[in-house]
């Protein structure tokens, strides 16, 4: 039976032990927050050498706060099943994508930063944070910063981190007149990562699509922002026509990968189906089916 | 008052739902060690180099052992598989080094520090490339292993079995020459993990004096088992004895010793300290057993108007690296590939090749889930092509009572066709189909199974009613789950004549319960219900003898039933009481019951006819309901009848979830299962890619559907339930989503991406060949 070898293991009470616990053990250390993915990946050996660093007794980290100008502040610490039932107008592209991640008790577990942080192509909450035109409040060494999401990611596992710094937060702007939706296929109707997933964030004024955002999940290096998706929907009558329109770009927008979960050519395939779908949820409004495909 | 036909509830549910049970897992011993294991990082590499020095030096470390240290091959056919890998290795997966430690983490760090040096070999996975002149070889000598009769050695080949059957090759010929039709498809079924939820695990203790071995472990055939590893050993059976524990699911798949090999390795090396192996889950995907993979080829030729004259089949099997049960998979299984069918002239060759790959074994059907696929989808795409009702064909060719097998046998208890019409009028066979979404089709699909038992085999029981009343049932059938225990009690009450309540089911232990054959092959309740009946009416022949000389009554007028004794003189006592009137106290009658179809007269068989015959057969048919969304290729499974003739069902809410149980593994199978493999590293080894069917996945409607038939020698009618469910399910979903949409699907899993590949496809169609010949 393969067991988790020995680790180091920090509590940090500030944000300011943590950032210097992280410039002392640089690639060795590692942010422990939900560990859902952080302790099979130790366990799987994908991680050696681990110092954890767990944030949980840094108070101010956890909750969601929503501001009378409409803007939404959500801690890097809270867990996804608190997204789920998030009350906030125009977010629930979040919160579809919040009841689709893992199962139940990862849900319960999991945190918006580390599904975030951790930089997976995979990542249910990146693209929509993306198409909410989200920041992340980036705190380091040198100071608070803040990162858009759309930029956030270098690569697999890569976020656009210096040196000491974590993820504290997310800044989402109000959202006024927003209707949005997420869809993910998986190989199961049950709990799955995504073969592929969509995020879409429409701004209408009425019957036109005054401005829209599109992300696209686990068919690229990283969450996918799609400009051109965005580009046909934009102005646009809302509708099956321009809807369908737009799939077809997204499909051709992403940039999968074949690996044994599907194929690069089947990803698209989902693509196309998963944003007409989306689309039309979002423009329709909420319902409660959440898996498509 | 009869308990036959009855649910009775489950007389270990209680302790399974509140986690009372002792798994092979919660085994704890005193100065018990634990165990890590090293294993090969290449598919097929000479051992140059293995140090162990750096792991003996590890704290809390107290034995280190590699391949040289036991010298040993086990293999229940061909023993072919060392203990732990010597010269060379040949799956990724392959145990090298043996490390037990005080603690798990000591002996995971020890086992970290071994370092093995290989030398790469050229390895072998694909079947065809195995069996090429000129292939590396997987073993370089298969004749110098230990085997059994029937399984020749094919030296300087990958070949490890070959099995053929005809019934004249002329014959088989001419049908196929002058035949107006002759179809023929190509099937590949992948392996598949059976995904017990309790992962493989033992606990081996050896006297250092003695040289016992105990073994704690959860195993389908204890008996078996003890024999399998006594002969690795080299040692005899009385030195070894297995306490089988409570199992988390067997499936097939505790058909061999996997975890108790190597704990049983280390014991030796501890000084008498027990040690205790437990699998991770990617072990039990990665390293243990599959299910046989299998490219199966039929042929058929029929006429125009559908009778089956010829049924020829080339079946290459995937041994892996080692053989434990797929030598029969392939032979006895592989027959069924004729299908619950009159075929006049038959033609099967069954090929069991080396590769480079983990181990197969026997696995829920044994064969049946591979055959019954190629088979049904084939006979199904013969109907479509001959214009005929799929459902119509079946029947016009499907066995009948006093049909004969093609084995020779008269077949007794055909429930086939009743179980065809009952599964097609359960999901409306013939009407209208109903509307569905947009970008959805709909389809109906049949497909049904033959399924014998390995024959003959052997069950012993023996029975002890004690002087409180109660009735002690020693036996060596394991409750792997599925209800053997609640049968087994059910059949001693009956046929003691004591309540339900008083009866005790022993756990198997190798030193107490006799010989049984095992749970496998759907067996126990036939088998076992026998022995049990026997051993009753031995042990009430003893009580009514002494009924008699103490109430001095003629020992014929008595009865026990209800735990009530009773003369036909009118005497009338409980049971307990009588007891205690009866003799010294500890007084007990014993019984004892052997059971083995050897020699009956439902066997009789042609001379010279190779085919094996079995006790029962059992007949099944599922019908599906799928719709498949035509965007993405899913299939969602609306409904699933599923017409089992079990005989008579002696517990009916068990047989039911028997059923639903096996329907929901045959639509995971059909949908999602399959090992997927880089270069014989399997990737998918966590629970997170290897995807078996969740809640939501499963099939919307299930109706289990009972259909009794008659064998004269089944005890109170039972023959069994266990295995042929999983296997039908698969080609009704295909032949449901040929019905919907058009597609043939000759290669399982049924995934979206594989169905909509299919969907795509016929929209491009090629020409289609039609005439003498199709396929």
């Amino acid at each position: 039976m393969q067991r988790i070898r020995p680790f180091g293991y920090h509590e940090p009470s500030t944000l300011r032990e943590a950032a210097e616990l992280l410039l002392a053990y640089r690639e060795n250390a590692r942010i422990l927050a939900g560990g859902t993915d952080l302790l099979v990946l130790m366990r799987r050996l994908k991680v050696a050498n681990a110092v954890l660093i767990n944030i949980k007794r840094i108070p101010g980290l956890e909750g969601v706060t929503r501001h009378d100008d409409g803007r939404v502040e959500i801690g890097a610490l809270t867990t996804v099943n608190i997204l789920e039932s998030l009350p906030h107008p125009g977010c629930a592209v979040l919160r579809a994508a919040s009841r689709v991640l893992g199962t139940r008790s990862v849900r319960n577990r999991a945190t918006i930063g580390g599904n975030v942080g951790r930089a997976s192509p995979a990542s249910d909450l990146s693209s929509p944070l993306i198409t909410l035109n989200a920041e992340a409040c980036v705190y380091g060494p040198l100071g608070e910063r803040l990162v858009p999401m759309s930029r956030l990611f270098l690569g697999p596992g890569r976020p656009d981190l210096g040196v000491g710094e974590l993820i504290t937060g997310f800044r989402i702007p109000a959202q006024p007149e927003a209707r949005g939706w997420y869809l993910k296929a998986g190989r199961t109707c049950g709990s799955d990562c995504a073969q592929a997933g969509v995020a879409v964030q429409l701004h209408l004024d009425g019957y036109h699509i005054r401005e829209a955002r599109v992300s696209l999940t686990a068919v690229g290096p990283t969450p996918l922002p799609a400009p051109q998706t965005e580009a046909v929907l934009r102005g646009a009558l809302a509708g099956p026509e321009v809807f369908a329109q737009a799939a077809l770009v997204a499909a051709d927008e992403a940039r999968p990968l074949t690996d044994f979960r599907a194929s690069a050519d089947y990803r698209r395939v989902l693509i196309k189906t998963l944003t007409v779908a989306a689309l039309t949820t979002a423009y329709t409004g909420e319902c409660t089916c959440s898996h498509q495909a | 008052m009869s308990v036959i036909g009855k649910s009775i509830t489950r007389v270990d549910g209680v302790d399974r739902v509140t986690g009372r049970l002792q798994y092979a897992v919660d085994t704890v011993l005193p100065r018990m060690l634990h165990a890590a294991v090293v294993r090969s990082t290449k598919a097929h590499a000479r051992i140059q180099r293995v140090d162990v020095s750096g792991a003996r030096a590890m704290p809390g470390v107290h034995a280190v052992i590699t391949g040289q240290d036991v010298p040993c091959l086990i293999g229940g056919m061909i023993a072919d598989q060392p203990f732990l890998a010597t010269d060379k290795v040949r799956f990724v997966g392959e145990p090298v080094v043996a490390v037990a430690a005080e603690t798990e983490l000591q002996a995971q760090m020890a086992a970290d520090r071994v370092i093995v040096e290989y030398e790469d070999l050229p390895a072998v996975f694909d079947m065809e490339e195995a069996l090429a002149p000129g292939a590396p070889l997987v073993h370089e000598q298969p004749s110098s292993y230990r085997r059994i009769a029937k399984c020749q050695a094919h030296d300087g080949s990958n070949l490890c079995h070959l099995h053929e059957f005809t019934t004249g090759a002329e014959g088989v010929e001419r049908a196929f020459a002058q035949a107006e039709r002759v179809f023929e498809d190509t099937f590949a079924v992948p392996a598949v993990s059976h995904t017990a939820m309790e992962p493989f695990a033992a606990v081996a203790v050896c006297n250092p004096v003695s040289g016992e071995y105990t073994i704690w472990a959860a195993t389908d055939a204890p008996h078996r088992r003890l024999s399998e590893i006594a002969a690795a050993l080299g040692i005899g059976s009385e030195k070894i004895r297995i306490i089988v524990t409570a199992m988390g699911g067997g499936f097939g798949g505790r058909g061999a010793a996997i975890a108790e090999m190597l704990a049983v390795a280390l014991a030796k090396f501890t000084d008498g300290r027990p040690v205790k192996v437990v699998f991770s889950r990617e072990e039990v995907l990665a390293a243990s057993q599959t299910r046989v993979a299998a490219k199966l080829t039929v042929r058929t030729a029929v006429t125009t108007d559908g009778r089956i004259l010829a049924r020829a089949a080339d079946m290459l099997w995937d041994n892996g690296a080692y053989t434990s049960k797929s030598p029969e998979v392939a032979a006895r299984g592989g027959m069924t590939v004729v299908g619950p069918y009159r075929v006049p002239n038959i033609s099967i060759r069954s090929r069991l090749v080396y590769t480079n790959k983990q181990p197969s074994g026997a696995f829920r059907g044994f064969g049946t889930t591979q055959t019954s696929y190629a088979c049904e989808v084939h006979m199904e795409r013969i109907a479509v092509e001959l214009g005929l009702d799929p459902l119509e064909f079946r029947l016009k060719n499907g066995y009948v009572e006093g049909d004969s097998h093609f084995c020779g046998q008269r077949l007794t208890g055909v429930g086939l066709a009743e179980s065809l019409k009952r599964a097609a009028a359960s999901v409306g066979w013939g009407r209208q189909k109903p509307v569905v979404g947009p970008g959805k089709r709909y389809g109906r699909g049949i497909a049904c199974m033959i399924k014998g038992t390995n024959t003959p085999t052997v069950s012993s029981c023996i029975v002890r009613l004690v002087a409180d009343g109660r009735l002690h049932v020693l036996t060596s059938s394991v409750e792997i789950g599925a209800g053997q225990k609640t049968v087994m009690s059910q059949f001693a009450a009956e046929a003691s004549g004591v309540t339900i309540e008083s009866v005790r089911v022993s756990q198997p232990d190798t030193s107490v319960t006799p010989f049984d054959f095992g749970c496998t092959s759907s067996r126990s309740t036939f088998h076992m219900g026998n022995a049990i009946r026997l051993a009753c009416e031995d042990m009430r022949a003893r009580l009514f003898v002494t009924a008699a000389s103490v109430f001095g009554l003629p020992a014929e007028g008595f009865d026990l039933t209800d735990s009530v004794l009773s003369h036909a003189s009118g005497l009338t006592l409980g049971l307990r009481e009588a007891l205690k009137k009866m003799g010294a106290r500890g007084f007990e009658f014993m019984g004892q019951g052997t059971y083995t179809p050897a020699g009956s007269p439902l066997l009789k068989r042609d001379p010279g006819n190779t085919a094996d015959d079995s006790i029962f057969w059992l007949f099944v048919t599922h019908a599906a309901e799928v719709e498949v969304d035509m965007e993405t290729g899913r299939v969602r499974v609306l409904h699933i009848a599923a017409a089992h003739d079990l005989g008579r069902a002696i517990n009916p809410l068990n047989c039911i979830q028997q059923i639903e149980g096996s329907v929901v593994m045959g639509s995971s199978l059909a949908l999602l299962e399959e090992l997927k493999l880089d270069r014989g590293r399997v990737c998918n080894d966590s629970l997170l890619d290897y995807k078996i069917s969740s809640s939501e996945d499963m099939p919307e409607r299930i109706d289990p559907i009972i259909i009794e038939s008659d064998n004269p020698e089944a005890p109170w009618g039972a023959k069994g339930v266990g295995e042929p469910a999983a296997a039908a399910t698969a080609p009704a979903i295909a032949n449901a989503v040929h019905a919907a949409c058009g597609v043939w699907l000759r290669d399982m899993p049924f995934t979206p991406e594989r169905v909509l590949a299919a969907i795509m496809a016929q929209a491009t169609p090629e020409k289609t060949v039609d005439g003498h010949r199709s396929s």
